[in-house]
């Protein structure tokens, strides 16, 4: 189950240079809240720092009733790269949160299987990285990111290296898996069209400095399928994303009437 | 088009006897030359002891072969000491250069200038404060042939990436575990690099100690029979000496294909 994350006016500066200005942010339990903003509007540094991988120069953060002061270990992460580790099998690489935690090795090696399992990599558990696609690296970092059940999901721009087609069936497991035991997620991306299929809610932020511009609730029943896309709830929430980023001046069109969200987020 | 993908696909994918027959070449290569060798001398007849016939030097190998043996074991011994303890000063020190930065900005200038000054030139030195003993062979290896370890280690661990130790942190990897689990076998391909260049600089370094003082072992051997002219032997001596050479350096590519089944450097199938 999930733990509540809390976000106190959090700022992070690098020599001076404010990269994330005075941020507040509250997420329910279970809840998924997807970041979505452009490139320099720290949303990355802002899952760093709820991470415990890196510290706020000012505010604080706290999971549950715990303020972050060191690395957060009850925590699965998923990179944009997937950070496998190359000599291990893919079971290993998996199995090693439960080494690292210590957690007995017979209960999770079936975990990691079914999650192995549930994300369609049944016969690859032997298998070394390299002998992998992108989208099967990228299952298994999820897989290794849940295994241990936590009660905080963070990833950042996890899709953002897979050609589109792979990407839609990720976010279609992404949601099977997490539904099965809802940690707290925070997710980074670029896509909008990733953010609203995903989330609960979504923090648009801006950039230079990095803040948050807008929150927004995506209603949208779950499980969610793809089709969800077409329909008109969906692409009004996409819209009023895009008119967010249009407004701070990331997007810019010269006839606002020919404008698609598809063309907008391309630009993006 | 049509032809351009036809060549493309022949020369991508040999076939399994021409692979077999690759084995082969380095084989008849050598074989080439023994020929040229000679032929060499029956041709020019030069005076034995500039250049013995290749049926001289089998015969001297058959003739002197327990000598050879013996002194072959000797210098192999002193070439895995020499290896063995380069390991243990190159590992350490690569450790502390990645790990620490004040190690590294105190130490590293010291030791790349001390790469500077020829070894051999030292190993009289280490003569008068070791002796004539198996520490003098050892060290003068380790002198030679630790700094590759070091160098590859480094690069190695150093090359670990930001979202990997991202990783370790968040699983509670403790210091240790980070080196165990993370940090030493993402640098192990690095590190049997530096490894290869390590055991063939090995037999140099112990050569090296045995021509500034010894009583056994190839080097001495070579002196000796310098010394006497027999250059048949000489050449016996130094075809053992490249036997250990290759042997030595085929079993640090066995290991490496053992301890790391996943690399390219091992893979087959990794394009070449």
């Amino acid at each position: 189950m999930g733990q509540p994350i809390r976000i106190e006016q959090a700022t992070k500066s690098y020599n001076g240079m404010e990269a994330l200005s005075p941020t507040s942010l509250t997420v329910a339990e279970g809840e998924f809240v997807s970041i979505v903003g452009p490139s320099g509007c720290g949303k990355s540094t802002l899952l760093r720092i709820v991470a415990g991988l890196d510290s706020a120069t000012k505010g604080r953060v706290s999971i549950g009733t715990r303020v972050v002061d060191k690395p957060e270990t009850d925590v699965g992460i998923v990179f944009q790269s997937p950070v496998l580790l190359d000599w291990r099998t893919v079971l290993d690489n998996v199995m090693i949160q439960a080494e690292a935690r210590k957690l007995p090795r017979d209960l999770y090696l079936k975990r990691a299987r079914d999650l192995l399992g549930a994300a369609g990599l049944d016969g690859f558990e032997g298998a070394y990285p390299h002998q992998l696609s992108g989208g099967m690296s990228q299952r298994v970092s999820v897989c290794r990111a849940l295994v241990h059940d936590p009660a905080l999901l963070l990833m950042d721009e996890p899709f953002g290296a897979l050609d589109a087609l792979t990407r839609d069936q990720m976010m279609v497991d992404l949601q099977k898996l997490w539904l099965r035991s809802r940690p707290t997620v925070l997710f980074v991306t670029h896509s909008v069209q990733e953010a609203v299929f995903l989330a609960d809610r979504i923090v648009v932020m801006a950039p230079r400095p990095g803040r948050v511009e807008a929150v927004i609730d995506v209603d949208l029943p779950r499980p969610r399928r793809l089709s969800v896309r077409g329909t008109p709830a969906f692409n009004a929430i996409v819209n009023e994303i895009l008119r967010h980023f249009q407004r701070m001046g990331v997007i810019r069109d010269d006839e606002d009437d020919q404008s698609t969200p598809q063309d907008a987020e391309m630009a993006l | 088009m049509g032809q351009a993908d036809a060549t493309l696909s022949v020369s991508a994918a040999p076939t399994p006897s021409w692979r077999k027959m690759k084995a082969f070449y380095p084989f008849l290569s050598l074989a080439v030359l023994l020929i040229a060798w000679h032929l060499g001398v029956v041709l020019f007849k030069p005076a034995p002891y500039l250049l013995p016939s290749p049926i001289a030097v089998a015969n001297v190998i058959v003739s002197e072969f327990p000598a050879l043996i013996y002194h072959t074991g000797i210098t192999a011994f002193e070439t895995t000491l020499a290896f063995v303890f380069s390991i243990v000063v190159a590992m350490p020190l690569a450790f502390m250069i990645a790990r620490y930065k004040w190690f590294e900005e105190t130490i590293y200038p010291v030791l790349v200038i001390s790469q500077a000054v020829p070894k051999v030139a030292l190993a009289p030195l280490i003569l008068v404060w070791l002796g004539f003993g198996l520490s003098t062979k050892v060290m003068i290896g380790v002198l030679v042939a630790f700094f590759p370890v070091v160098i590859s280690a480094v690069v190695g661990l150093k090359s670990v990436p930001k979202d990997m130790t991202y990783l370790g942190r968040s699983m509670g990897l403790s210091a240790g575990e980070m080196f165990r689990k993370i940090y030493f076998p993402y640098a192990l391909p690095s590190i049997f690099g530096g490894l290869k260049v390590c055991i063939t600089l090995a037999v140099v370094g112990a050569v090296v100690g045995e021509f500034v003082g010894a009583d056994r072992g190839l080097g001495y051997l070579i002196l000796l029979a310098s010394g006497q002219l027999q250059t048949a032997l000489m050449f016996a001596a130094l075809i053992f000496l490249i036997l250990i050479g290759v042997t030595s350096f085929a079993i640090v590519q066995w290991a490496e294909g053992r301890l790391m089944p996943w690399h390219s450097s091992v893979r087959q199938d990794a394009g070449h």
